[in-house]
């Protein structure tokens, strides 16, 4: 028995032995790794997304990056680097401020996508922008863009102020007490439902109206693409007293979400926005 | 005994088997090349056939031909990655630019990275269109290279686009003749509002329906023979500076219609295959009528054409002439025309009673006395008299519209299903009546 023993060892270790034979040594790659040919826009990307924020922009064509189910196409390529200046004259820049420089580049999303044309959904609702996983935001509309008309940029940015917020909310939440204060009127059919009817129920936007973390956002995007005095003037004009104490109410809270989380003041950062937005239409 | 020499064959048989079996076919070469390999030079491979052509290349793209026709692009690619395009998607004809990239998706791919002509037919805000544009799309999959005409295959509609290399860059201005040639289907306040699609053989001759589509250049000719049996044909339309492409391609009695000539002198689009012949175009009458005349009288009282009720494109611009005509006509007054109501229901005397309204603050309803008679599967006036004061007061002025109504050939008259204008929808079914005599005019409206 032993004597087997012995025989299955040797045997092994031989094999063993002979299996080692040397074999090619390990070649270079064969997958293309060489940099692909990069545009002026691409070097401006690298520099001003990339190196600073670890932030990836695509704008080129990549149809696994959106909805297969929608028609929409690429944004035109000279469209690409006016919005993004203004990404970050309006969202990076009073972030860095106000959180410091790493901020953003700690806490954002990892991808933008940029889509040229309009996503609408089959409620005939159009789709301006979508965050995903905190760590992808999509912005349709490229193409639309008009950065000398104030209402229109602001509503834009409003949906990357209104997606930065959800990221926020996903790396810190907020408390779920702010859910409580009106929960009787969140709807999937928001839509249904004017901006004004919204605010009379104390929800600060239509889309506002639609959950709880939908709510959140919309009040942190409306407060970032308003001045102080904009957005006071909205809320007093609500007929409902009741209304306007329960937006008073959820301002607080978003105020204090910002200074106890970030250690940023909202009010302020809601100043120097509004500089950089006006600065850029005019 | 049985068994034993059974068991042996069996043994035998499965040595036998087990020998062959582990026959050795390793060293077949399939691929000499990695798919690695393979993959980056059939990448160079297109890349290559791409910049081949120095004048560019064209296609006509049919983004999906059970829905709409199709668009001629041409397209010039640069080795900086642009590529520059031309098309007759819209009245913007002219050279844009935008990058293409060539690699691996689900297989080799071209995609149109940035926004470029091609995009327009996914472009989702055009209005009647909206959510799906022309449901075009931005990667096509390389399938082959035939003496320099590359095929692609669109993966969403499975689209076959051919890529043919352009001998001069002068050609490029075709997509203006392409795009001109489609105003030739396209109605105007002269042309009748009868399309049909005719297709002769040498055992006769079959008439459709048109029913064409200018928003998504996509025609479903109808046939409605006597029996009441219904054919139908789909195709989408693309226009080329001779005429027009069809797809897909036409098949009737084993004929097969794809090119079609553009002949000015008739105003028809034809294709001749043999003794066979397709036709479409503009036609005087209708390639058959309904027995919906029958119940004019009796299960329809009344018609109703209503200006503030909205606009149907039903009522043609030539009906729209008229009206144009009369308010002119009635300006003076400070009135314009608003109603026009027809009873079918023969009084005592037998003569209907149509009344038309052209108010200022208040109504002014005009009346005026016909005999009306269905025959010839239509609908013929004879004109009696003003009914009213009003209406032996206007009459000269609103002569155009009587006109219409009296025309000599008669009126042919369709039901169209429920009331809908630009503002209005009623249950009630709704009704055309088109002038024999003249038919570019054509009024909408409904029925009660």
């Amino acid at each position: 028995m032993k004597k087997i023993i012995y025989l299955i060892t040797v045997l092994s270790c031989f094999l063993i032995v002979i299996s080692c034979n040397s074999d090619d040594g390990v070649e270079a790659s064969q997958i293309d790794t060489s940099t692909p040919q990069l545009s002026e826009l691409d070097v401006w990307l690298r520099d001003n997304f990339v190196k600073p924020y670890n932030i990836e922009i695509q704008y080129k064509w990549n149809e696994n990056e959106v909805d297969l189910n929608r028609y929409l196409y690429p944004p035109t390529e000279t469209n690409v680097k006016p919005l993004l200046e203004v990404v970050l004259a309006v969202w990076v820049d009073p972030y860095t401020q106000l959180g410091g420089k790493d901020f953003i580049k700690t806490i954002s999303p990892r991808q933008f996508t940029l889509v040229g044309g309009f996503n609408f959904n089959p409620s005939g609702t159009i789709t301006l922008g979508l965050a995903e996983a905190g760590t992808k935001i999509t912005l349709f509309n490229v193409d639309q863009l008009d950065l000398s008309d104030l209402a229109l940029t602001r509503r834009y940015f409003q949906t990357i102020q209104h997606e930065y917020a959800h990221i926020l909310n996903q790396t810190k939440p907020f408390d779920p007490a702010y859910g409580e204060i009106n929960p009787e009127n969140y709807t999937a059919q928001w839509f249904n439902r004017s901006i004004a009817e919204a605010r009379e129920l104390g929800y600060i936007t239509d889309y506002a109206s639609s959950s709880e973390s939908e709510d959140f956002a919309e009040m942190i995007a409306t407060m970032l693409t308003t001045s102080k005095t904009e957005f006071d003037a909205i809320v007093n004009g609500i007929t409902s007293t009741e209304a306007q104490g329960i937006i008073r109410q959820k301002e607080q809270m978003v105020v204090s979400y910002f200074n106890t989380e970030f250690g940023i003041d909202l009010y302020k950062l809601q100043e120097i926005v509004n500089q950089n937005t006006l600065d850029i239409i005019n | 005994m049985n068994t034993k020499i059974l068991t042996k064959i069996s043994f035998y048989l499965l040595l036998v088997l087990l020998v062959v079996s582990c026959n050795s076919d390793d060293d077949e070469t399939i691929f000499d090349e990695t798919p690695s390999k393979r993959i980056d030079s059939r990448i160079s491979e297109l890349k290559n056939l791409l910049l081949a052509s120095s004048e560019g290349y064209r296609t006509v793209y049919f983004p999906n031909n059970e829905k709409y026709g199709g668009f001629t692009f041409f397209m010039k690619f640069k080795s900086d990655g642009t590529v520059e395009m031309r098309s007759d998607v819209d009245a913007e004809t002219s050279v844009t630019t935008g990058a293409y990239e060539v690699g691996l998706g689900s297989t080799i791919e071209l995609t149109f990275s940035t926004r470029n002509q091609i995009h327009k037919l996914s472009d989702s805000n055009i209005q009647g269109l909206i959510g799906t544009g022309y449901e075009g799309n931005s990667n096509f999959q390389y399938i082959s290279n035939e003496d320099g005409k590359i095929t692609f295959k669109e993966p969403r509609h499975n689209a076959i686009l051919v890529f043919e290399p352009v001998a001069n860059q002068d050609n490029w201005a075709q997509v203006d003749e392409s795009l001109a040639m489609r105003q030739n289907l396209v109605p105007t306040a002269t042309t009748s509002v009868f399309q049909q699609f005719i297709v002769k053989t040498p055992s006769g001759q079959t008439n459709y329906n048109l029913n064409y589509d200018g928003l998504r250049f996509y025609a479903g000719p109808r046939n409605q023979a006597v029996g009441g049996v219904v054919s139908e044909i789909n195709f989408g339309i693309a226009y080329t500076p001779q005429g027009l492409i069809v797809n897909p391609p036409i098949e009737l009695d084993g004929v097969t219609y794809e090119t079609f000539t553009y002949d000015a002198a008739q105003n028809i689009f034809v294709s001749k295959i043999g003794d066979n012949e397709a036709s479409f175009g503009f036609n005087d009458a209708p390639a058959f009528i309904t027995d919906d005349y029958k119940d004019l009288g009796s299960s329809f009282g009344g018609f109703v054409y209503r200006v503030s009720e909205g606009v149907n494109p039903l009522t043609s611009a030539g009906f729209d002439a008229i009206i144009a005509q009369v308010n002119t006509n009635i300006a003076g007054f400070g009135i314009t025309f608003n109603t026009l109501e027809m009873y079918f229901e023969p009084n005592a005397s037998g003569q209907v009673r149509f009344w038309i309204n052209t108010p200022n603050t208040g109504n002014i309803w005009s009346s005026f006395f016909f005999e009306l008679e269905l025959k010839e599967e239509k609908m013929f006036l004879t004109y009696v008299g003003p009914g009213n004061a009003n209406g032996t007061f206007l009459e000269d002025e609103l002569q155009p519209l009587l006109d219409f109504l009296l025309s000599t050939d008669g009126i042919y008259f369709e039901t169209k299903g429920s009331f809908s204008t630009s503002t209005t929808s009623y249950s009630n079914t709704s009704g055309t009546f088109t002038s024999a005599q003249n038919p570019s005019q054509r009024v909408y409206g409904f029925l009660f």
